[in-house]
């Protein structure tokens, strides 16, 4: 029960909420970092110390933010399991770029990825003012291709030969939403 | 002074101009330290700060710290000018947007002719002017506020010229020369202003 006090829910989902980045967890979101399958095609290639971490995800006092980060907190286990963020939000053209993370391997393919995405687009147009969102993923990462058009994202570019994973090169998939197409199928 | 000296005075005062947004009779300049004391003057200057409501003293180093840089990547919630008099060579006042929100996409706009020789020639709006139009197309702002007082009746006059529609009416919210006036807001919005151009 004291637990649950101490949670700071900012946006309220049906199985997960998202909260402001918790310095205590520094050790769990390490472990993600560092671990082979869940940083596959996040792509971290070097090892990151919960030190370095914490450094990185130190709350900067800037005002608006450039980057926004959220933790994923799932109700009926009663832990985190992943992150969310904007980053590189730019408020002139009113445009962010969207990386997700489920970090507990066990919770894979369960669409929890895809229900915070979608509170984060949902966030991102009502309350940050944002009309476009956009997104990447690695051709051969299918699931999350195939999670982020489902979503409604639409594939803007492929950059070939992008980036070099797991021995070859693969290519990275662009993808994007605008507001008045979000509008059409949410309201 | 010697004719060559003044030239030389000349050539550095221009090598230290940088205009960013050019007018007809007037550039809207990056601000230089080196005009810290004029702008010292005028924010202290009782004629000019009566309208700008500046009734704290000013000090020079307050009007520095200005020109400081803002920490690493942060967005700024202000962007200042000064207005610089092409035929005079000469900066005569500030202008700029303060309490930016770039969420909301609105800002404040306020303008300021430092040198009164140049008042009544329209200068202000023509730099404001030019500020409203480098706010909507390249800051993508969606609303441009200003807020004037009852007895600034140049202001007032400038603000419904430029296609601002007032929006309301804050009571006896500013205390000026021993009185309570009126603060009349005013507001432009993108749509209208695009439309005023076409």
């Amino acid at each position: 029960m004291e637990k649950k006090n101490t949670r700071l829910t900012f946006i309220e989902g049906e199985r997960i909420e998202l909260l402001p980045i918790n310095s205590e967890n520094v050790k769990i979101h390490a472990r993600w970092e560092n671990d082979p399958k869940a940083r596959l095609y996040a792509r971290n290639v070097f090892p990151v110390s919960p030190e370095e971490l914490k450094k990185r995800l130190e709350q900067t006092q800037e005002r608006p933010k450039r980057d926004i980060f959220f933790e994923i907190y799932h109700k009926e286990l009663d832990k985190i399991i992943g992150f969310v963020e904007f980053h590189h939000i730019n408020y002139i053209n009113h445009a962010a770029d969207l990386s997700v993370l489920i970090g507990e391997k066990e919770l894979l393919g369960k669409n929890l990825g895809t229900e915070a995405t979608k509170l984060m687009i949902k966030y991102g147009f009502e309350e940050l003012n944002l009309v476009r969102i956009t997104t990447s993923a690695l051709r051969p990462n299918k699931g999350a291709c195939r999670m982020i058009e489902k979503i409604g994202m639409k594939l803007e570019l492929v950059l070939k030969n992008q980036v070099y994973f797991d021995g070859i090169y693969v290519d990275e998939m662009k993808f994007c939403i605008f507001r008045e197409e979000w509008e059409q199928t949410n309201k | 002074m010697t004719e060559e000296k003044k030239d030389k005075e000349d050539k550095e005062e221009e090598d230290d101009v940088f205009p960013f947004i050019e007018g007809e009779t007037i550039d809207l300049v990056a601000e230089n330290s080196k005009w810290a004391n004029l702008i010292c003057k005028w924010r202290n200057d009782p004629k000019v700060r009566q309208y700008s409501r500046n009734m704290w003293p000013k000090t020079l180093e307050e009007v520095k710290k200005g020109f400081e840089p803002l920490p690493d990547k942060q967005m700024r919630d202000f962007i200042k000018f000064t207005i610089y008099h092409k035929q005079s060579k000469r900066p005569i006042g500030r202008i700029g947007f303060n309490h930016i929100d770039w969420v909301c996409r609105n800002a404040n706009i306020f303008a300021e002719i430092g040198e009164p020789e140049f008042w009544g020639k329209g200068i202000a709006g023509e730099a404001s002017r030019l500020m409203i139009n480098y706010g909507f197309t390249e800051l993508n702002l969606h609303k441009i506020i200003a807020g004037v007082f009852t007895p600034n009746t140049r202001s007032l006059r400038a603000a419904e010229k430029l296609g601002f529609e007032k929006e309301g009416v804050l009571k006896e919210e500013m205390y000026v020369d021993g009185q309570y006036h009126d603060v009349h807001r005013f507001a432009l919005f993108k749509r209208d202003w695009k439309n005023k151009d076409d």
